[in-house]
């Protein structure tokens, strides 16, 4: 035991407290009946589905004035003609309480009582089977109405008091059985009180239908109280309540969706992992897309990224002048920032902006010498005196991204064997590329100190060049040599 | 009679409660969606743990209240307590171990004696393991109890959304309810002062020294 609480348990013996042979034997019983076969789907949407539910006291029940006491009644939503037809469709009582004479004028009422005693049947058989399980069984079953578990116990109060369902229970105690008289009054589905219709027929007076399996049926989700408030017993457990599992629980409006990047493009994008540094080590933080972005005035920049599936945001961070950013390694970039996504899940420690270690791992590792020269291109606006400053980085980001191009490319050339030469095309038209971006960014600022381009320029030139010299410019871009 | 998750407008939230022996993967799977880590270290739920997990979908923002439930029974707590007003059901097992499957029916039960008739995610977790001790095709105890079906790994993201997603459109209905990008706001202006700067410079080298995570076979799906 003692190492069970810092390893992993071993699939040995898990669940105790119930015992297994409950569910064996609910597995088994019903090829132990032998008799029972559930009808197919398009048989039961056709059948008038009636629930019978064994008494205990049977003795009382016929002289008492709480005659159905033992009489469960469960509407057949799927059977709307069979109730239009009769006002009010005969109860199925349990087989003491009925007698041959009563089933007689029952089944000339109705033209559905033979229909009835079928089902009746197959219900106690399914009652044997499976005793306790009602609410269980019910989700299956189409036409059954979820409310039915609930409904034995409440027409036991609800027929105790003074209702409609009392007046039925008076008169069918003392005149004869006789179901077309007291049709107008016992209507069970016209009752509000109730909040559900039995008899699931939008023919009759029923205000509140019975949910149909697989229909749609907003309101009986949305409004549980009304059939709990009347209906369900406390202990009942919510049968009508909750909403059922094939019911909506809420009912919502489609919105305008936002991603708050509509008015930016991204100048790059590429699938990664983002890890956060905390408590002096990585922590993955998700897998997704990594964007940086530039808003249309080209002002600003900050880099997105969401995780794959479920979108969530994983990282909102502008960037900054003073932003390092620099290669690990493999295929990974380290920087710092401050991640608005983060600071909203963990509600702001303090209120303050702090500066987080980040790492992204990107899946194409050739894509880092792109990215790591527009960060440094879009770092921000920069004062006019810093420009010499901002052209002695950009030859630092071109080392860098020289060095690590040669890095890319040798790793490209491991994987892709023969392919060498055209790795090395793609790297130079995207160094161009970056290079294009980079001087049409900082043009602006550069245009009025004419004395820097030069520098710039020099720069870029020996970029272009490839220099050897410059290739062997230091492992880390903080220390690299400066061509001029 | 106020129903949770219906209480106050603007905000839709469900109880969510997860449930399965101990070991499958539960906290593991919500912590990943909780923060994107993905925790190795196996340290047993003692009673529950309640997390809100947010997703944005197009009919606006959704909120899980994920009732991570101990799979252990001897930390078990409450047990099916903790089930009460469940409106949404997830049940975990692990494919590389069999009892946790067979377990499943016994979980389901519980969970159904409490919360009737409340849509509910079977859910085999691990599937990234190489040899497995629960095929796919062994899998049937959804289709009896009309429960969905998803093969997920909390460790390659596999998906790992899908349960959500299954529960979101049952609870509101629509079958076309999808997750959409969760507003990116313009971050703000940030001013770091040199102290600050200097901090992490030093908090950067040992970051940068220090290897990131390598998932074997880097899952990148």
């Amino acid at each position: 035991m003692a190492d069970a609480s810092n390893k992993k348990r071993g699939a040995l013996r898990q669940i105790t407290k119930d015992d297994r042979a409950d569910d064996d034997e609910e597995d088994a019983s019903p090829s132990e009946q032998g008799t029972f076969a559930r009808a197919s789907d398009e048989v039961l949407a056709t059948r008038k589905i009636v629930k019978v539910r064994r008494s205990s006291s049977t003795a009382a029940a016929p002289s008492g004035p709480n005659l159905f006491a033992n009489i469960q009644l469960v509407a057949p939503s799927t059977a709307p003609p069979v109730v239009s037809s009769t006002p009010a469709p005969a109860p199925v009582m349990d087989s003491p309480v009925k007698d041959p004479g009563e089933n007689a004028k029952d089944g000339g009422k109705n033209a559905n009582g033979n229909g009835n005693a079928k089902e009746e049947e197959e219900k106690q058989a399914k009652e044997e089977v499976a005793p306790n399980e009602n609410g269980e069984e019910e989700g299956g079953n189409p036409g059954k109405a979820p409310v039915a578990a609930a409904l034995p116990k409440s027409f036991d109060q609800v027929s105790s008091s003074a209702n409609a369902f009392g007046s039925f229970g008076t008169a069918f105690s003392t005149s004869s059985f006789s179901f077309s008289t007291t049709g107008s009054s016992f209507s069970f589905g016209s009752s509000p009180a109730m909040g559900f219709g039995f008899f699931g027929s939008s023919t009759t007076t029923t205000t509140t239908a019975t949910p149909a399996e697989g229909g749609k049926f907003p309101l009986f989700g949305q409004a549980p109280p009304s059939s709990g408030d009347t209906a369900a017993p406390p202990s009942s457990s919510g049968g009508g309540g909750g909403g059922g599992g094939g019911h909506p629980t809420v009912s919502l409006q489609e919105v305008p969706v936002e991603t708050g990047e509509e008015n930016e493009k991204a100048a790059f994008s590429g699938d990664g992992i983002l890890y956060e540094f905390v408590d002096k080590s990585w922590k993955e933080r998700g897998k997704g897309e990594l964007k940086l972005n530039l808003s249309e005035d080209l002002k600003k920049a900050r880099l997105v990224m969401r995780s794959r599936g479920n979108l969530k945001l994983l990282l909102n961070a502008s960037l900054f002048p003073d932003m390092r950013m620099s290669k690990m390694d493999g295929r990974s970039v380290t920087f710092a920032c401050v991640n608005s996504a983060a600071a909203a899940a963990s509600a702001a420690k303090d209120g303050k902006a702090v500066l987080t270690t980040y790492a992204v791992k990107l899946r194409d590792a050739a894509g880092i010498p792109e990215f790591l020269g527009l960060v440094e291109a879009h770092k921000g606006i920069r004062p006019a005196a810093e420009v010499a400053e901002a052209a002695e980085e950009a030859e630092e980001v071109a080392a860098v991204e020289q060095k690590a191009d040669d890095q890319s490319g040798s790793e490209d050339a491991q994987r892709n064997g023969g392919e060498e030469q055209a790795p090395k095309e793609e790297q130079t038209n995207r160094k161009n590329k970056v290079i294009a971006t980079m001087s049409t960014m900082s043009a602006t600022t550069l245009l009025s100190l004419p004395s820097v381009i030069p520098a710039l320029v020099v720069g870029l030139a020996l970029e272009l060049e490839r220099d050897p010299a410059h290739r062997q410019g230091g492992r880390d871009y903080t220390t690299c040599e400066l061509a001029s | 009679m106020a129903m949770p998750g219906q209480a106050t407008p603007g905000e839709v939230s469900f109880k969510l409660v997860i449930v399965g022996d101990g070991g499958t993967g539960k906290t593991t799977f919500v912590k990943r969606h909780l923060t994107g880590e993905f925790e190795k270290k196996y340290e047993p739920t003692m009673g529950v743990e309640v997390h809100p997990l947010d997703f944005f979908t197009n009919c606006g923002r959704l909120r899980f209240y994920c009732w991570d439930t101990a799979g252990q029974e001897k930390f078990g707590g409450l047990r099916d307590g903790y089930y009460i007003h469940g409106q949404c059901a997830i049940i975990m097992f692990d494919v590389t171990a069999r009892l946790t499957y067979k377990n499943v029916p016994t979980w389901h039960r519980d969970l159904c004696r409490v919360c009737e008739n409340i849509p509910i995610v079977l859910c085999g977790n691990k599937v990234d393991v190489k040899n497995r001790q629960v095929k796919a095709k062994q899998v049937t105890f959804h289709r009896k109890k009309n429960l969905q079906y998803y093969e997920i790994s909390a460790k390659s993201n596999y998906n790992f959304e899908k349960p959500f997603l299954y529960l979101a459109r049952k609870l509101a209905g629509d079958a076309n309810l999808h997750f959409v990008e969760t507003p990116a706001l313009a971050p703000p202006e940030v001013h770091i002062d040199l102290a600050a700067q200097q901090l992490n410079e030093q908090e950067m080298n040992n970051a940068a020294a220090q290897p990131l995570p390598d998932d074997e076979d880097d899952a990148f799906d």
